[in-house]
């Protein structure tokens, strides 16, 4: 068993690197254009744009692999912590852009999307990758076929997301500054945060950064000790830190965050926000204007339909909704009548679920009936992604409720 | 929704959907130059296609143009009702609400999972402050169930099916009865249209490539009608139908004996009514085991205590008279709940190694000897317990929270074994009489009645587990799924195909061509690529024009 988790984690490492170097060659079939090459800048595109598809495709199986070994090395479908859950999700992502592409094969997609996958695995790989048995309240068969049918319909959603963030970039007028300018650079900002988060985290293991708060309960009396493995900006409320030197802390988390590691939790977002403004301040300043605008003049070249991009999304969008329907609605409410003896109970995981379900609805409808088309739905799209990953990490990692995976 | 009247019986109406009404020629209805009347609303002529707007740019094709009730000038306050919910601009704003709502409503916990047991009032403003207190004064630690949640999501509901009503109809009409246009002004306003030279029998070409690719084809007045993937326009329609019965099939746990749901927790042995229902549960062993190394996929990630099941092992009574009859016994386990003629009884709690009983030693002074022992439960103490040696013991009085009020008379401040205290008289040889004494938790009874013969020492604990079972019938659920089944239904069929229809007439030597779709312009225009490329007539892609959507 131990080998087959082993030869799982070595087949998503490749997966991984594979997705990296997919990335690059999309990179170069839009920007090699420029460069002189045989056949022209089309058959440019093309020849690297099918390069592109052929090394994610690979990653895929590689990523599939990972899937089959670890659900046989674990005994169950990976989808019952962060970690599996997470890189499930760059799974369907990667498999939505695979069968998204052969419907519209634009390479800019691939440029889009596969990125998506990259930082997802990334950041699966930030919480705890060992395998554990399940707990009671996950042994059931519907835990496979809620969890994983839900991550397929967020995969789809996840390139509806990318395609319009690419309409955005292409379609917002960069030369005036505007509310959506603004809002362009948002999501490039809050883009970075996450990265910024992913690679703090893994630089702060690297250098075994540890330190340690203890608080005494007030109801119990007993003490209660938080490790930080970032440094601690922010301490849990009415906690002293124990480890000695090193920077004190300059704030108190609120009282009323509660839960388990509060405290914590408030220190790595307001620290992955901070990381994400150092990262968009230094590549503002590397491009002397707003990365909205660098984009766009960047895109230029790869003279994209701006109506096949928005079609994409809706695509994308209209391919997901069944299929997360069917997932986080359907078959949550059987699952959750059988374990817990009622269909729905406004969990806030479920919850959760509902707000993006009716989001999308929205989307649907303002669309088809309301006629928003262009930028007005490409930036639904991206909001209902946001809303996607708000439910699996905030709601995960912050409120409390019968689904957090802890 | 605005209205615009350019002279007293013209209008030029937009619809909430901002779909440019025709000009309404008098209140019976718009006659086309070809001579046809169509009924007031109407944007494309029934008969041969003609747009009825002075407009130039694409054609609207929802409902190909058909009236909708809703379009009608209101009359009657009906009338109003029905153009107010049949808006889907009315019912994104609902579910707009509902979604700012139910995000309002995660921010702090709700009371069902509040986890603690003070009272709403109280837990709110002493957790989170003001925040707290603002959020419970507004309702929103109770929001899921609050009336206007509520009638919000019926109202959503009542839309759902005017809404329904108000297009099905039209567009059942419109696609029951094809059409062949024959207007030329049909076929430019598509958003896909092309004109092309083309031979002599390029149509029956056409013809041939067509029902290769499964087109079903009419005919006539010189005008070629090829068209597929119809069902998908019936989708949306059979999952918004889903969505209403979804809301009845939540709706039938109103009905009185549908629904039930309650709790019961039973202690190892233990018998005890099933809340709710004629039937009696006893618990004959509850069992928590836990993972060990071996069932760890990876040793290394061993730690111990990991919870591997909970499962209690139950006989369910029914009562006859005053016999409990066996009606059934199995094991509820978590995700496996113990089912018997539509009552679950689901594990839902676990109290391992809780206090159930004190076991005393009955001690005698005089010999200076124990007598024996006994087991007093604090949840159903004995009436009677043998001692051994000839004695027994009397529970004359339990206090499971034992207070003195003024007067200094004992009482229980609540049923909880919070500090349990017992009266027993021991009755035996050489106290035929009885001797009473006090036995209370932590205290020894020596110091409260030094002067009794008897005294009564803790020789232990009797700890126990108990299981707590939640109490479910839901007789609304095989109708939830099915009602689910059609919603997902309707959604794969609204988007899992894809209503085509290409519209060929020949005009002199030109074959004019225009296609729809309700989705997927580009697969359209592939399909048209392909299909004139089977028939040997070459399409270029550039040649098809194709009306922008977009700016
Ligand atoms: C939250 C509940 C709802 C869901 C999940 C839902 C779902 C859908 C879906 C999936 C479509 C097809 C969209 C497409 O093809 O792109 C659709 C179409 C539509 N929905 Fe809804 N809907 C909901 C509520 C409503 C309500 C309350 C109304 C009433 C105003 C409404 C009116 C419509 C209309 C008019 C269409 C267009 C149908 C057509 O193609 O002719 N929907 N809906």
């Amino acid at each position: 068993m131990t080998s087959m988790l082993q030869m799982a984690s070595a087949a998503l490492l490749v997966a991984f690197a594979l997705y990296v170097v997919g990335t690059v060659l999309y990179f170069f079939s839009i920007t090699g254009r420029m460069m002189r090459g045989a056949g022209g800048p089309v058959v440019h595109a093309r020849r690297f744009g099918e390069r592109g598809y052929l090394v994610v495709l690979v990653g895929w199986l590689f990523q599939l692999a990972f899937v089959v070994l670890r659900w046989i090395g674990s005994g169950h479908a990976p989808t019952s912590n962060m970690f599996e859950f997470m890189s499930f999700l760059a799974f369907s992502v990667v498999l939505a852009f695979l069968v998204v592409y052969r419907l519209y094969p634009i390479a800019l997609l691939g440029l889009f999307t596969v990125p998506v996958a990259v930082v997802l695995i990334a950041y699966a790989s930030v919480f705890s990758t060992q395998a554990t048995p399940l707990i009671p309240a996950l042994q059931s068969y519907w835990l496979y076929i809620h969890v994983t049918v839900a991550a397929l319909g967020e995969g789809a959603f996840a390139v509806g997301f990318a395609a319009g963030l690419m309409y955005l970039l292409v379609a917002v007028r960069q030369d005036r500054r505007s509310l959506e300018t603004a809002l362009v650079e948002t999501v490039l900002w809050a883009i970075l945060s996450l990265v910024a988060f992913i690679v703090m985290t893994f630089a702060f293991r690297a250098a075994g950064h540890e330190v340690v708060f203890e608080r005494v309960v007030p109801d119990t009396g007993m003490k209660e000790t938080t490790v930080y493995t970032l440094p601690a900006l922010i301490k849990p409320h009415g906690a002293e830190k124990v480890t000695p030197g090193g920077l004190e802390p300059l704030f108190e988390t609120p009282a009323w965050m509660r839960g388990v590691n509060a405290g914590r939790k408030f220190n790595t977002f307001v620290l992955s926000l901070l990381g994400g403004t150092v990262l968009y301040g230094l590549l503002r300043l590397a491009a002397r204007e707003r990365l909205g605008k660098r984009i766009q003049a960047w895109l230029q070249g790869a003279d994209l339909d701006l109506d096949l991009v928005d079609e994409i999304s809706y695509r994308a969008i209209a391919i997901g909704f069944p299929i997360f329907t069917l997932g986080a609605l359907v078959f949550a409410m059987i699952w959750a009548a059988e374990a817990w003896g009622r269909p729905w109970g406004w969990d806030p995981k479920e919850t959760w679920a509902f707000i993006t379900w009716l989001f999308y609805a929205a989307y649907l409808h303002l669309r088809l009936s309301v006629g928003w088309h262009g930028k007005k739905s490409a930036w639904l799209a991206v909001l209902g992604f946001v809303i996607v990953m708000t439910n699996l990490v905030v709601i995960n990692l912050v409120l409390v409720g019968l689904h957090s995976y802890a | 929704m605005k209205l615009n009247v350019t002279s007293d019986r013209m209008q030029l109406n937009v619809t909430s959907e901002g779909i440019p009404l025709t000009e309404r020629r008098g209140l019976d209805g718009v006659k086309c130059p070809c001579g046809h009347v169509n009924p007031p609303g109407t944007l494309i002529c029934e008969a041969c296609g003609r747009p009825l707007d002075d407009d130039d740019g694409l054609l609207n094709m929802r409902y190909e143009g058909a009236a909708r009730r809703s379009q009608q000038k209101p009359r009657t306050i009906v009338d109003h009702l029905w153009r107010f919910f049949a808006s889907v601009k009315v019912a994104v704003w609902m579910i707009v609400i509902a979604l700012i709502a139910s995000i309002i409503g995660t921010i702090l916990p709700q009371e069902q999972f509040k986890q603690s047991s003070l009272p709403p009032e109280i837990f709110y403003p002493q957790t989170y402050g003001l925040i707290g207190e603002i959020y419970y004064r507004l309702g929103f630690h109770n929001l899921y169930y609050s009336w206007w949640f509520i009638a919000l999501l019926l109202m959503i509901g009542i839309s759902l099916v005017v809404c329904s009503i108000d297009r099905a109809v039209p567009l059942y009409k419109a696609l029951k009865k094809k059409r062949l246009p024959t207007d030329p002004g049909f076929f430019r306003r598509q958003r896909l249209f092309a004109a092309v030279e083309a031979p002599e029998d390029a149509v029956d070409r056409l013809r041939a490539a067509f029902a290769r690719r499964r087109f079903q084809l009419t005919e006539g007045k010189g005008t070629l009608l090829a068209e597929k993937g119809r069902i998908s326009r019936w989708g949306p329609y059979v999952n918004h139908v889903g969505l209403i019965l979804l809301i009845l099939a939540f709706m039938l746990r109103l009905i009185p004996g549908f629904y039930l749901d309650d709790y019961v927790w039973v202690w190892d042995g233990e018998t005890r009514a099933v809340p709710g229902t004629p039937y009696y549960v006893k618990n004959e062993r509850f069992d928590v085991t836990f993972y060990t190394e071996a069932d760890f996929p990876d040793p290394k990630a061993f730690r111990p205590g990991i919870v591997k099941e909970y499962a209690t092992h139950l006989v369910l009574y029914r009562k006859d008279g005053d016999r409990l009859v066996e009606v059934a016994r199995g094991t509820t386990r978590v995700n496996h709940p113990f089912e018997y003629e539509g009552l679950y009884l689901y594990q839902s709690g676990e109290q391992v190694g809780e206090l159930y009983g004190l076991v005393l030693d009955v001690w005698d002074k005089q010999k200076n000897a124990s007598v024996g022992q006994i087991h007093l439960s604090l949840y159903d103490p004995p009436e009677v317990v043998d001692a051994g040696g000839g004695y027994r013991v009397r529970v004359l009085e339990y206090y499971p929270d034992l207070r003195i009020n003024e007067k200094g008379e004992p009482y229980s401040e609540s049923p909880r074994p919070n500090r349990p205290a017992f009266i027993l008289e021991i009755t035996g040889p050489g106290v035929e009489a009885g001797e009473k004494n006090w036995v209370i938790a932590g205290v020894d009874s020596d110091t409260i009645l030094p002067d009794k013969r008897f005294k009564y020492k803790l020789a232990g604990f009797d700890l126990r587990n108990r299981s707590g079972l939640s109490v479910r019938i839901d007789r609304g659920l095989p109708a939830v799924y099915a009602a689910s089944a059609i919603v997902v239904l309707g959604l794969f069929m609204g988007f899992y195909f894809q209503h085509r229809r290409i519209w060929i007439r020949r005009e002199g030597g030109t074959l004019l061509v225009a296609a729809h779709t309700n989705k997927n312009w580009f697969g359209l225009k592939k399909e048209l690529v392909g299909l004139f490329r089977e028939a040997g007539l070459p399409l270029d892609e550039a040649a098809i024009e194709q009306r922008r959507k977009t700016r």
